[in-house]
């Protein structure tokens, strides 16, 4: 019975992790809980009987222009998985806390770049999902601009990040049914602004790495594996 | 089957319902005929944005306690009106949407939301679809012709059928014609096949949190006539919305009886769905089983022969899409009026 047309679904997820000095208590949590997330996120596709055909990882590690120059923003392309697991492993596992400069954080410009990504854009059923770690607030799109190292072409500001993450009425660089942002941050600017103007937005209020309690890890999960 | 003159009973009726992970299912339904009412209710909890798990409800997610609320409130609306027999029509879809919005802010009152720390727009109070079919007899109802779109012409006599849904969950006809779908997704890309792919968000639903609409559609309908409520557990993830025609119809004609039919449906729904699944069919001007199987045996060689087949044969996404643009125009024949 039925035709033989069969639906496929692809997940893209990039980490965005804060790997300033203030980091260094939970990083290695951070890493743990990357490790594990797309383990339990494919799970959680599984277990709703929703077989991922291809699954892909990037990472984004950042910190501070001015404070850190050449390392604040380290990136990695998309890794295939589960045939790249190890190199996974090897380059979360490589990322050390160090730098920073004042509190607020180049955060934004991760944002950035991570909606940037080079998403598979294939007409099947999709997740793009962004999980973001940090302790601190961010800084103003820009404020790095005086270090050699700030990248070309980078939004100018937060109005302009905002236009690229997009909306239902005005979609941006991402697709607007696949993309889902997830942030583990304080209660801090531009976080607190993202989860009040961003679609597609889950925040949990805490410090990086720390109390993050099962029902609402399994409540995440839901929340990107299910249709909204 | 054959019913009476002025009854409305359904000729067969029953709801398939099912679960992805025991205990957790987020779809409920309602379902009752009285002796001029037959209403077919399927509601799916929204579990993306309804994850929030409350203690106070013995760990459940809101969207798990929002579809039994509704569909409880669907319970005390069918009795407490008489089916809606002792409503006008526009009463039928403010009184509904007042049950509706009653029981969820109910559950928004009990429910402890102090435990999470999660916010963003991707969290909200008790969401859920909601889609109802409820079916009235038209002869004597005195409707405005401009109160019912009428699908049979001005002279026909049959059935009234109210149409009310929020979210994705579908009300859908089957005839001689083939599958129609009768409710507008509340999704920004209205086009089924487009959805199949695309899992587009709800704009709409019934929720604690923010406005929701009910929308409410009144069709005039001749008899014989199937009357299908179902969650997108049924059809969300065929890879053509001819496919979940080809589903239903070959359920119908391999049975033998009534009861055999509901068997193979659910069968071949467990098989495709990825996701807990509701579906409620009900039918009118039927003499017997085997005149509903012959009343579509006809569509069906038709459906095989025209979409089926050849998308077996050529698999592709190209192929697919095309048979498409030359189906939904019968598959919205009801929503272009």
């Amino acid at each position: 019975m039925g035709s033989n047309y069969r639906l496929t679904f692809h997940v893209d997820i990039v980490f965005c992790i804060d790997a300033t000095e203030s980091m260094d208590p939970v990083l290695d949590s951070v890493k743990n809980n990357a490790l594990h997330f797309y383990q339990d996120f494919q799970q959680v596709m599984e277990m709703k009987r929703k077989k991922v055909d291809q699954l892909r990882v990037r990472i984004v590690v950042f910190r501070d222009y001015i404070a850190d120059g050449p390392r604040a923003m380290l990136v990695t392309n998309f890794f295939n998985l589960p045939e790249q697991s190890e190199e996974l492993e090897t380059s979360l596992r490589s990322i050390e806390a160090m730098g920073g400069g004042d509190d607020p954080e180049d955060g934004l410009e991760a944002l950035g770049y991570a909606i940037k990504s080079d998403w598979n854009h294939d007409a099947r059923k999709k997740r793009h999902v962004i999980v973001l770690w940090s302790d601190e607030g961010t800084h103003e799109l820009g404020y790095g601009k005086r270090s050699k190292y700030y990248p070309n072409g980078m939004a100018e500001n937060f109005q302009e990040l905002t236009a690229w993450w997009g909306s239902r009425y005005a979609p941006g660089e991402m697709d607007e049914d696949a993309k889902r942002l997830i942030l583990f941050a304080p209660d801090k600017e531009y976080w607190t602004s993202i989860v009040s103007n961003w679609n597609n937005t889950i925040h949990y209020k805490s410090e990086a790495g720390k109390g993050l309690e099962d029902i609402d890890y399994r409540q995440i999960l839901d929340a990107i594996s299910n249709s909204i | 089957m054959k019913q009476g003159l002025f009854s409305l009973q359904p000729d067969d009726y029953f709801m398939i319902n099912g679960e992805m992970i025991e205990g957790c299912g987020e779809d409920s339904f309602y379902a009752a005929s009285s002796e001029y009412t037959s209403v077919l209710a399927v509601f799916d909890g929204c579990g993306g944005i309804g994850s929030r798990k409350y203690p106070r409800f013995s760990g459940h997610s809101g969207a798990y306690m929002s579809a039994r609320a509704i569909s409880g409130a669907m319970h005390d609306w069918f009795h407490d009106f008489d089916g809606g027999m002792t409503l006008d029509s526009q009463e039928i879809g403010t009184t509904m949407q007042d049950y509706f919005r009653n029981a969820v802010d109910f559950l928004h009152r009990i429910g402890d939301t102090s435990s999470s720390r999660l916010s963003g727009m991707l969290v909200r109070e008790f969401p859920s679809t909601a889609a109802v079919a409820l079916a009235r007899k038209t002869a004597g109802s005195g409707k405005k012709e401009s109160e019912v779109l009428k699908a049979g012409g001005p002279d026909s006599q049959g059935i009234e059928l109210h149409c009310l849904w929020a979210g994705d969950s579908r009300i859908y006809l089957l005839d001689e014609d083939g599958l129609a779908q009768l409710t507008v997704d509340d999704i920004a890309d209205h086009d089924a096949m487009h959805n199949l792919r695309a899992d587009g968000a709800l704009t709409n639903m019934v929720a604690a949190d923010g406005t929701f609409s009910l929308h409410h559609r009144v069709l005039r309908l001749k008899e014989p006539v199937v009357i299908l409520a179902s969650t997108d557990g049924c059809f969300g993830y065929l890879p053509t919305p001819m496919d979940f025609e080809d589903l239903l119809l070959s359920s119908l004609l391999q049975a033998d009886c009534p009861r055999s039919f509901e068997e193979a449906l659910r069968k071949e729904i467990l098989e495709v769905a990825g996701d807990d699944y509701t579906l409620g069919f009900m039918c009118f001007g039927f003499e017997s089983f085997s005149a509903l199987k012959n009343h579509f045996k006809k569509r069906s060689a038709g459906l095989l022969k025209k979409y089926i087949r050849p998308m077996t044969e050529n698999g592709s996404e190209e192929f697919a899409e095309k048979l498409w643009l030359s189906y939904k125009n019968d598959y919205l024949r009801y929503l272009k009026r």
